[in-house]
């Protein structure tokens, strides 16, 4: 029941990026492991940190993670389970005094001596960033705090992951529930008007204010559902694909009045995974904690840009609120305000110009005036592609047909093909390219319409792109093949 | 710089790691261990005026707010209890934490002179019973040296 209930035998870093000062450091404890029983303890903590690592967004920020195991055995097994919560009555002599039932009423509800993790933590990695203790019990259990606790039981990794997003990136809960949806409360009906300070939850229905619009599409409503009945949850199913960000009703233990990012979020339900704004939180964490590659210089940190282009010297993004900036030179401070129209879907760079194509098929050249320089080059709505190289610009339309650019806005467009198969278009160089639905891989050779030759035929090939005087393609296995003809 | 961008606070070296203990509604400040680490970037320095939660502000002799941490509140009088029934993964308890002990991460920077918490509750409140307002200032510590307590 005390420390004196087992000892420290060791601890590992079994997730090693560097010094525990320059990394972000996890340690996990662990409790009612017997000494004959660590080798169970390391396996149970590695199968735990498969999980984790392989978790978006820390699969995608590993290098930033140092993991320290904690080796601590215990005189007994398992954990206190008393039988008030209808367990068998156990009582078990560990080090961090493990008890199911903790509030007396839940059996699942896993708590220790929180002062004892922190005391272990603090003497054996001080620069320790979050805390967990796994427990040796195959009874489903945990809970939160500063120091996380989870059984070993199938799936209880997903409480750690989950009190992880609180306990280390201040996530709130996205719930619309204090005890439960039919537990009969009737004080979770509208959330408190004020804005909750963490990152994804909010009172706030203002879309130019609201602090996820960067994530939120121009197409999507705001808000994306609200709850008819605020006496009750909201039973309604989401009206968009998973994965949309807007902004739904129901969070932080209300039913009214509060919103959440996504329709779905490991932090509103286990067993699914981080919405973008909890990923972006937890990234914007870690960052900093990421090794440093000294031949790598921060141009830019908007979670908004998803499209760069380069060409001529010159480096371009474009934001999902359509904003095309121009870098010049001065990294996250230089850069140039060039358009800030929310229809534009797509940038193109080659021959010292510019190209934007808008969701209605628009394309428009840069000119050279911030803002209002825009020529508009084509106004057909069937375009669904631009690509530039060297001096020429060419587009693709949803009926297959290819087009390039001659020199006459609105009008000077010569016919290159017109195969309804038509994928995908790439160029580079003086060389333009085409993919079918059949994987068919196409090079123009000048000729209008006959003037194709063909590359290959294999129709495991999904995408192409080109550079300099290379072609590069992608099959569906993910296999990537360079074309070595001329 | 593109208008939705965030600034990258430059790696911090010098770290203190606050621990607390409270019981009851007071809080005292128990140890300071100074410790040579990088620290996750500050939070918002503006803007959060009215907001609910907890966070920990470390400020200057003239008030200024130096670095902002947003955190679970750790005087919360409920807990988690999870299932594997994917009907519904999660719920809240009201469990009694009378007295306990939580600790906060903070830089060491030459012009901190306190660090303050900031809740929308007190110690001993349990959030189901309470409409959760603004934070305010619970308590505030001396980061000098010679040290110093705060009592809600």
């Amino acid at each position: 029941m005390t420390t004196a209930d087992g000892s420290i035998l060791s601890t590992t870093r079994i997730v090693d990026n560097g010094p525990p000062a320059q990394r972000w450091d996890l340690v996990i404890l662990g409790d009612g492991y017997q000494t004959g029983q660590i080798q169970q303890y390391r396996n149970d903590v590695q199968q735990f940190v498969n999980v984790l690592l392989s978790t978006p967004p820390f699969d995608a920020m590993q290098g930033a993670i140092n993991i320290h195991r904690v080796d601590v055995t215990s005189t007994d097994t398992g954990a206190d389970d008393p039988t008030a919560c209808g367990g068998p009555g156990t009582t078990a002599r560990t080090y961090f005094d493990a008890t199911f039932c903790g509030d007396s009423t839940n059996r699942r509800l896993l708590v220790v001596n929180n002062a004892t993790a922190l005391s272990v933590a603090n003497a054996q990695v001080p620069q320790w960033n979050a805390i967990l203790v796994m427990v040796n019990s195959t009874v489903y259990g945990g809970a939160g705090g500063q120091v996380g606790t989870f059984s070993r039981a199938p799936g209880a990794e997903e409480i750690a992951i989950h009190e992880l997003g609180h306990s280390a990136f201040g996530l709130a809960d996205e719930y619309e529930y204090f005890r439960g949806c039919d537990s009969g409360e009737t004080d979770r009906n509208n959330h408190p008007a004020n804005e909750p300070a963490e990152a994804n939850v909010t009172t706030n229905t203002n879309r130019a204010t609201l602090k996820w619009r960067h994530l939120v599409a121009t197409t999507t409503n705001i808000p994306t559902t609200s709850n008819a009945n605020c006496a009750v949850c909201d039973p309604q199913a989401s009206p968009v694909s998973a994965g949309t960000v807007g902004l739904f009703e129901g969070a932080h233990y209300f039913h009214c009045g509060a919103f959440r990012p996504e329709f779905t979020c490991r932090m509103r339900a286990l067993n699914n995974p981080f919405c973008a704004v909890c990923r972006e939180r937890i990234q914007a964490v870690l960052r900093p904690f990421l090794p440093a590659f000294p031949d790598w210089q921060l141009l830019d940190n908007n979670p908004a840009t998803v499209e760069i282009v380069a060409a001529d010297g010159s480096l371009y993004q474009r934001q999902n609120n359509g904003f095309i900036w121009r870098y010049t030179g001065t990294p996250l401070t230089g850069w140039e305000l060039l358009d800030k129209n929310p229809a534009t879907v797509q940038i193109a760079a080659a021959g010292g110009n510019l190209y934007q194509r808008h969701n209605n098929g628009f394309i428009w050249r840069y000119t050279g005036t911030p803002l209002t320089g825009w020529q508009l080059l084509d106004n057909n709505p069937a375009t669904v592609q631009i690509v530039a190289a060297g001096n020429n610009l060419y587009q693709r339309q949803n009926t297959g047909l290819i087009w390039r650019y001659t020199g006459t806005p609105l009008t000077g467009w010569q016919l290159l093909d017109n195969n309804p198969a038509t994928r995908q278009i790439a160029a580079a160089s003086n060389n333009l390219y085409q993919i079918h639905n059949n994987g068919n891989i196409w090079r123009y050779t000048g000729t209008p319409l006959t003037g194709w030759r063909q590359l290959d035929n294999n129709s495991a090939s999904v995408a192409i792109v080109a550079a300099g005087n290379n072609l590069y393609q992608r099959h569906n296995n993910g296999f990537i093949w360079r074309y070595t003809g001329s | 710089m593109s208008e939705q961008g965030r600034d990258i606070e430059p790696a911090t070296s010098r770290a203190v790691r606050l621990t607390f203990a409270y019981e009851g509604n007071e809080v005292h400040l128990v140890s300071q261990q100074p410790l040579e680490m990088m620290l996750p970037p500050t939070d918002a320095l503006s803007g959060y005026e009215g907001e609910q939660g907890f966070w920990v502000e470390v400020r200057s002799g003239q008030e200024e707010t130096l670095y902002r941490s947003v955190v679970q509140d750790p005087f919360r009088q409920d807990s988690e209890v999870f299932s594997p029934d994917p009907e519904q993964t999660i719920a809240r308890v009201p469990v009694e934490k009378p007295s306990g002990a939580f600790a906060v991460l903070v830089p060491d920077l030459d012009e901190a002179d306190h660090v303050a918490l900031m809740s929308s509750t007190e110690p001993g409140m349990a959030l189901a019973a309470t409409g959760r307002g603004p934070a305010s200032e619970l308590a505030r510590f001396s980061l000098r040296l010679d040290g110093g307590s705060g009592v809600s």
